[in-house]
């Protein structure tokens, strides 16, 4: 998944986009692969993060509902273990 | 009878020049565990307060856990446990390879190494015959050279340690090689070592290990390699190994940059990360006897400078010390320093510490190219610093000031060096700023060996779990919790990256110690025995005279933010610092000042245990 998500370049243009909104725009883009790869239960899949501007989404008041601004950064990442 | 254990250690005299063995009873065994565990048990024992971690009276121990050799995912470990030369304080620093197996295959659940020999010698164990041979022509040679000989001379599939230079000359941050690329690299056990004129331990035995339910134990095996192979996390630490974890740290403004001047490094993306290490893969390799991932990675590089320097690594710390922290995006030269340092026999950490420290200080003017014997030490400049490791582990020139660590370092040149000498305890911090995740500041603080990643490893809960990093509320609590995880799993020894990219979790451990060893703890069991562990370690450093004022970090820590990224602006102050150590110390049963309690060490029933003796 890492690769599929870097190797593209796509721009998802939207008024008002929020993280989950994101998401599916990037299901609705890229089909039932895209969805299995980052979704679980209705949920991001167990074993991903996901990151704006390197916090933790689940750590924002919004969570998921978070908006996004022009230049926000997003990262889907596997958990990682350390160093 | 025992299962797993062998119920006894091996106590070499260097001094003296005998040997003799310690029989470890049930009871022991049964509320020590193992590894940290039984470690802090003998400390407590064996090693007065006062002693000088570098004289003869110093004990060094080399020990395994209940489940070491029986295929137990993880579980080629061991630990060295002994008074740190960095800290002044309790010392327990791991590494993987044959050791603990050859160690139970002849005989012993671990080594006490104390006394002094008389002049350069390496210890081999071949069962029950102990020989201590001569040698001085191996004196000033390489671990590299030091472990072909090991293998050559005594056997090739030996269990070994040694040390490079750097234990020779009492570097304080001295490694114990072991396999080649393996490492107990943290608080200086090497130079214990030296001070000990011991080159190596080499040990073979031909014994095996019994265990409880070895049927158990595969069925568990298998059980937990399906659910790995499935694992994204799994499936990702194979392929990448730990550099994936840069990918993380600079986002989240974690990943020390410029001696902790900021916490993220653009030009490390593609260069250092994940897919400049993954470009430089040549192989895989796993530790002894784990049957889950090879996710160690053979690199090589093709050309250039350091061409055909070959290396199992560089992991992830060693590129945030010795790459982002000198401001060094070449990969070939973190490379090079890493083979440098383990051939050299010291720690990639601490060294890049050390070396980013006189960065910072030959940029604010504080050296200047007179103090330092005319090397041109500017971020970036990775030449200079290679050449410097090896004036470091020779105590030559400019390397014998840099030998003592930052803490030393700092005290001699002042003028608020103090401020940016990024270290606990004398321990020098990992690749994690804890200012991107503040429970980072409990565990580099309160941590007994010093400033620490692997007692605890909050950004698992502040940046990839939903934890907010940036409050107080509930980290001492938090912390608490991952270190009584890491406690449990670093007495048995297994290695603490399965139970992140399996995952396993304690009560999976649990099943694993009942089936080799038998015995039938409860989880909650095993958390009590964490309790108990991390408090008797705590109490060794209160009987040192260590209290809540040295667990302390340095000022740009506490008081300064970074420039840029999540953490611009954020300012992590005094009290809220203050706050999260006493909640800690609170949730643990310790007093204000950081020392157990009365109730708490009641509690743990220290005064009912017999005492060793040697």
């Amino acid at each position: 998944m890492t690769h599929s998500l870097r190797e593209g370049r796509t721009v998802i243009e939207g008024d008002d986009l929020t993280v989950d909104g994101l998401l599916e725009c990037l299901i609705v883009r890229y089909g039932p692969q895209m969805a299995e790869e980052l979704m679980d239960d209705g949920g991001l899949r167990k074993g991903l993060a996901l990151l704006v501007n390197g916090r933790n989404v689940l750590s924002l008041p919004e969570k998921f509902e978070t908006p996004l601004q022009e230049g926000d950064e997003v990262i889907v990442t596997i958990i990682v273990a350390g160093g | 009878m025992l299962y797993g254990y062998k119920g006894k250690l091996l106590h070499i005299d260097l001094t003296k020049e005998k040997t003799k063995t310690i029989p470890l009873s049930e009871t022991i065994l049964k509320k020590y565990i193992g590894g940290r565990g039984l470690g802090a048990k003998l400390y407590w024992d064996l090693i007065p307060p006062g002693t000088d971690p570098l004289s003869p009276q110093n004990v060094l121990m080399v020990l395994s856990g209940p489940v070491g050799g029986a295929l137990v995912p993880g579980s080629g470990k061991h630990v060295i446990v002994t008074k740190s030369p960095a800290s002044g304080g309790w010392l327990d620093t791991y590494s993987s390879g044959r050791m603990t197996p050859e160690m139970k295959f002849a005989g012993y659940d671990g080594l006490v190494i104390t006394g002094r020999a008389s002049r350069p010698v390496f210890i081999f164990i071949e069962d029950e015959k102990v020989e201590i041979r001569d040698a001085k022509s191996f004196w000033g040679k390489g671990s590299f050279e030091t472990e072909d000989y090991l293998k050559e001379a005594f056997h090739p599939d030996c269990g070994e340690m040694c040390i490079g230079p750097a234990g020779e000359n009492l570097v304080k941050y001295a490694c114990v090689n072991s396999e080649y690329f393996r490492q107990a690299g943290r608080g200086g056990a090497g130079a214990v070592m030296g001070s000990k004129n011991l080159k190596a331990v080499a040990v073979k035995g031909s014994g095996g290990i019994r265990c409880a339910d070895m049927e158990r134990i595969f069925a568990l095996i298998q059980e937990h390699y399906k659910i790995f192979k499935v694992s994204p996390i799994g499936i990702a630490r194979h392929r990448y190994g730990t550099p994936l974890t840069l990918n993380i740290t600079h986002p989240a403004g974690m990943l020390p940059t410029r001696n902790f001047s900021t916490g993220q490094f653009e030009r490390g993306i593609g260069t250092i990360d994940k897919d400049g290490v993954a470009n430089a893969t040549t192989s895989d390799r796993a530790c002894y006897g784990c049957p889950i991932c090879g996710c160690s990675k053979f690199v090589e590089v093709n050309e250039g400078l350091y061409k055909d320097t070959k290396l199992e690594g560089p992991e992830y710390e060693t590129i945030g010390l010795l790459g982002s922290n000198l401001d060094v995006d070449y990969l070939p030269s973190i490379i090079k320093a890493n083979y440098l340092c383990d051939d050299l026999g010291m720690d990639t950490i601490s060294a890049g510490n050390v070396i980013g420290f006189v960065m910072e200080c030959m940029k604010k003017g504080l050296l200047t190219e007179k103090e330092t014997g005319g090397l041109d030490l500017s971020f970036g400049n990775y030449q200079t610093a290679n050449e410097l490791l090896e004036l470091i582990a020779f105590r030559k020139g400019f390397g014998d000031f840099c030998a003592d660590g930052v803490r030393d370092m700092a005290k001699a040149i002042g003028r608020g060096s103090e401020d940016f000498a990024m270290h606990s305890k004398g321990l020098e911090f990992p690749a994690y700023d804890p200012r991107a995740g503040w429970g980072s500041t409990i565990t580099y603080s309160t941590t007994a060996r010093g400033g620490c990643h692997r007692r605890a490893w909050p950004p698992m809960k502040e940046v990839l779990g939903g934890v907010h990093p940036f409050t107080t509320e509930g980290k001492g609590q938090m912390v608490k919790e991952l270190m009584d995880d890491n406690c449990i799993m670093h007495s048995l020894l297994v290695c603490d990256f399965q139970g992140k990219f399996i995952p396993l979790e304690t009560r999976h451990f649990r099943d694993y110690l009942h089936a080799v060893t038998g015995w039938d703890y409860s989880v909650q069991d095993l958390y009590g025995c964490a309790e108990m562990i991390e408090t008797l370690i705590r109490q060794i450093n209160t009987r040192e005279g260590f209290t809540a004022a040295d667990d302390s970090l340095p000022k740009r820590v506490i008081e300064e933010s970074h420039p840029e990224g999540p953490t611009k602006d954020r300012v992590i102050g005094a009290e809220n610092f203050k706050k999260m150590k006493q909640d800690f110390y609170s949730v643990r049963g310790w007093d204000s000042n950081g020392i157990p309690t009365r109730e708490t060490l009641h509690r743990f029933k220290f005064n009912e245990d017999t005492t060793f003796k040697l």
